[in-house]
């Protein structure tokens, strides 16, 4: 199921209200550049109610930034955390918001198309 | 350390306390002996294993896949093979997944064995901490025999398994089962009447399911909260729907229902094996998909997804292709990432020694964690 990222929160928590009440997993995926040459990323929400034993993949196209589900959904804190530390998408209302593996002065975001992996020892921030 | 006031104090448990035998940080905020707060910090022990797809072939990955948990790499390999299998239509000879089947089920309990060890060690009681690594060094034998190597195997190739299984060893495995058993009696005998354990561990950490399922607390430790969601009949892949088997469950939530219900996995999963060589000792075959080569890996552009209930959790795997022999992004979802997120609300309330037990029991591999 394909969403607006300014409806994503509205729709997870209807689908939280109705039995989705687990996480699964929460994907990030970088589109970047799309068609009018700006930042794009895919993000992948995967439910799953106990109650039906359904399975629902939410999708959304995110710019830079979307409301966080960790209200909703507590294992987002880390997910979102992930996201944000390998990405750089930020997520609004976020408790906190760090980098979750990499150190604080690292400097970009690997998973990014945009990312430059630095060529010799010498040109890493240590 | 740090006093704020007379009672209040911040201890920083890093992976260097020699107390801790996992990699991740624990910043625990105490008042008198009570815990207050657990935060979990992460990042230790990243090894950039998703980016690393990235610059690798999709075959040249299948060993790496395994060092994403390194107690049970049979089942991430399954997941990396199973998403990629997916997105080629490659489909497996049925003997290579009865072989995967008992590969993995042999895997689950090593696992657990040496979960087992950990988590005795955890309460000082070695003698039968010993008893189980003794116990799974025999299954490392098996492995030896089997793939060549005792932690990492490299055994699952694109479509299909390495090598074949010979009858010797097949007979071995086949009376695994009767062995185990008698063994995994005795150590039963010794510890779950253990006063020690006992004390130390019922009604520690105790997980409800509403919570389990908000922090997505998968497998076993969601088990022994409840639910039984067992991936292997949730989403059946390879032989798992042919064969008998049921997944036990708990309803009580703590470290001491958690230690029983992988007990009584490890028996069912011995049973498991008993299945897989009974089958293959009766049944032909190939071992791989002769259509194919498993070197020259080059799937189609799309997604695809994976579920794998490991020793630990559930283990998905997304991967996503565009057409080229670089996979596009991989993304794994580990259960010990969010197990260790549910410190925050299990530690909370217990004194600081059976911080140990909470985590134990949840048994988190800190690889898997950070990736």
């Amino acid at each position: 199921m394909k969403i607006e990222s300014t409806r994503a929160f509205k729709t997870l928590e209807s689908f939280k209200k109705s039995g989705f009440v687990s996480l699964l997993s929460l994907v990030a995926e970088d589109l970047s550049p799309n068609s009018e040459g700006e930042d794009e990323f895919l993000l992948t929400y995967t439910l799953y109610n106990p109650v039906t034993r359904a399975f629902e993949e939410i999708e959304t196209l995110v710019n830079s930034e979307i409301q966080s589900v960790t209200t909703l959904f507590k294992s987002a804190n880390y997910d979102e955390r992930e996201i944000y530390d390998l990405f750089g998408i930020k997520f609004k209302n976020h408790p906190n918001l760090k980098r979750l593996f990499l150190e604080k002065n690292f400097e970009g975001h690997p998973l990014r198309n945009d990312f430059k992996q630095a060529e010799t020892w010498s040109e890493r921030a240590l | 350390m740090k006093n704020n006031t007379k009672n209040k104090m911040t201890i920083n448990l890093t992976p260097e306390n020699p107390l801790s035998p996992i990699g991740f940080g624990l910043l625990v905020e105490l008042e008198s002996d009570v815990i207050t707060k657990c935060t979990p910090q992460l990042g230790f022990n990243h090894k950039s294993l998703e980016k690393a797809t990235q610059n690798r072939l999709f075959s040249q990955y299948i060993p790496m896949s395994e060092k994403i948990d390194y107690l049970s790499g049979f089942f991430c390999a399954q997941a990396y093979l199973s998403a990629l299998e997916q997105l080629s239509d490659v489909e497996l000879p049925k003997k290579a997944q009865y072989i995967r089947v008992l590969t993995m089920e042999l895997n689950r309990i090593s696992s657990h064995l040496r979960w087992l060890a950990a988590y005795l060690a955890g309460f000082g009681v070695l003698a039968p901490a010993n008893l189980a690594y003794k116990l799974r060094g025999k299954i490392l034998n098996i492995f030896e025999n089997i793939t060549g190597g005792r932690m990492s195997h490299n055994y699952y190739v694109f479509g299909g398994v390495r090598s074949d299984i010979s009858k010797e060893n097949l007979i071995e495995i086949s009376n695994f089962k009767s062995d185990f058993n008698k063994e995994l009696n005795t150590l039963e005998n010794l510890i779950s009447k253990n006063p020690v354990i006992i004390d130390s561990s019922m009604d520690i950490g105790v997980l409800s399911t509403q919570y389990a399922l908000e922090y997505s607390i998968t497998g076993v430790n969601l088990r022994a909260s409840g639910l039984n969601l067992d991936f292997r009949k949730e989403k059946p892949y390879l032989v798992y729907n042919e064969l008998k088997f049921h997944t036990p469950t708990a309803f009580e939530g703590d470290s001491y229902s958690r230690y029983l219900l992988r007990m009584e996995e490890m028996k069912i999963s011995a049973d498991l094996v008993k299945q897989c060589a009974d089958w293959l000792l009766a049944n032909q075959g190939e071992i791989f998909n002769l259509n194919i080569n498993p070197l020259d890996v080059k799937p189609k552009a799309g997604r695809a997804v994976s579920y794998t209930e490991s020793a630990r959790g559930l283990i998905m795997c997304h991967l996503v292709t565009d057409g080229s022999e670089k996979p596009k992004r991989l993304k794994w979802r580990t259960p010990s990432f969010y197990a260790i997120q549910a410190l925050e609300k299990l530690a909370p309330g217990h004194v600081l020694e059976d911080l140990t037990t909470v985590i134990n029991s949840l048994d988190i591999i800190i690889s898997e964690a950070d990736r």
